[in-house]
């Protein structure tokens, strides 16, 4: 099994979002962070999905983060194949640290150990959905 | 199938930027007394926790025409008599009655209500009653007595190429301490992007179950 490490580092400032379908309240859309680890479980459904992603911290703990992502059917047109985000996959989680909760981020993207990514189609980081 | 109006509206269209769209509650002057709800909410409620997306709320009209997330399809299959509307977000539906059939007396109030419509021109005036309380304690706040005004216009734009306007108007005086403004922009979609199945309520019942197998103790 691939090592897992926890990065968890600011990528870029991005501009203050409007509220689209869903709150961003809880997420600071200013921030990105990456996890690195593996999937436990993955759902996918509107109008959100999560997965919760195994990721080893810098002590070796393993630790579970919370992934929130977009709805299912948006996923899907952006080319998302989900039956590839299956348990025990690894790679790179990309996204928006919770304002308040630890471990918990808000999905922009996923490259898989594989080099397949999956992103968000249009690039248009300042909207969740 | 041939449609009878000056203007053809069938296609399938999606919000084309979030920042265009103008929401009643926003541009609107509310009462005081709506005004003072919203105010109370605003201070109150967890914005996480009391987001109405959480629980599938479908607030209906006008907001029903006011969606600001991208990439949702709607579908506007026009007949001479009737156009009908299939929003993927939240599985709605509308039917704008083209041909003035009134509403039933027995009309139960629902989120898309009821509408007629007449042309004026190349412009469709659809007005829409028939539409429940909205949230006596929210942002978003609605009475039976609402009426929403829509004027829909194909037009040009320079970024998405042919778009569906929509001018709203919201009359709801206990509300809006005047007529509310409000206005969409309709984009098309990209061929071959038809409306799919949101069925938001089952991820309810997923939350509803393992709620109930924590309580009940049931491991798998």
């Amino acid at each position: 099994m691939k090592k897992l490490a926890l990065i968890a580092l600011p990528i870029a400032a991005l501009a203050i979002p409007a509220s689209a379908h869903h709150s961003p309240a809880s997420y600071d859309t200013t921030k990105r962070v990456q996890i690195q680890g593996a999937v436990q479980t993955a759902f996918f459904r509107n109008p959100h999905g999560h997965i919760d992603v195994q990721v080893k911290d810098a002590r070796g703990k393993v630790q579970t983060w919370k992934v929130e992502t977009s709805a299912a059917n948006l996923l899907r047109r952006r080319g998302w194949v989900f039956s590839k985000v299956k348990p025990g996959v690894t790679g790179t989680f990309i996204g928006h640290p919770n304002k308040t909760v630890p471990n918990d981020i808000y999905l922009r993207e996923i490259v898989f150990s594989d080099g397949t990514r999956f992103g968000d189609k249009g690039g248009n980081d300042n909207v969740l959905d | 199938m041939p449609n009878a109006g000056p203007v053809d509206f069938s296609g399938v269209w999606e919000t084309a930027k979030l920042e265009l769209v103008v929401l009643p509650e926003v541009a609107g002057k509310m009462t005081p007394e709506a005004q003072a709800r919203a105010d109370l909410f605003r201070k109150l409620a967890d914005p996480v926790r009391d987001d109405p997306a959480k629980v599938c709320l479908i607030k209906g009209m006008p907001w029903t025409m006011l969606g600001r997330a991208r990439n949702y399809p709607t579908e506007i299959i026009q007949y001479p008599d009737r156009i009908f509307m299939v929003f993927e977000l939240y599985d709605q539906f509308r039917q704008v009655h083209l041909d003035g059939t009134p509403k039933p007396d027995d009309f139960g109030p629902s989120p898309s209500g009821w509408s007629t419509a007449r042309w004026e021109g190349q412009e469709l005036v659809v007005e829409t009653t028939g539409l429940p309380v909205l949230n006596t304690f929210g942002v978003m706040q609605r009475t039976e007595e609402a009426k929403v005004t829509e004027r829909w216009h194909l037009g040009q734009h320079p970024e998405f190429g042919q778009v569906l306007e929509v001018d709203i108007t919201v009359d709801d005086p206990e509300i809006f301490a005047q007529p509310a403004r409000a206005h969409q922009v309709f984009k098309r979609s990209a061929p071959g992007v038809v409306p799919g199945g949101y069925n938001c309520s089952s991820s309810l019942w997923d939350d509803h179950i393992d709620r109930r197998k924590a309580e009940l103790k049931i491991k798998e």
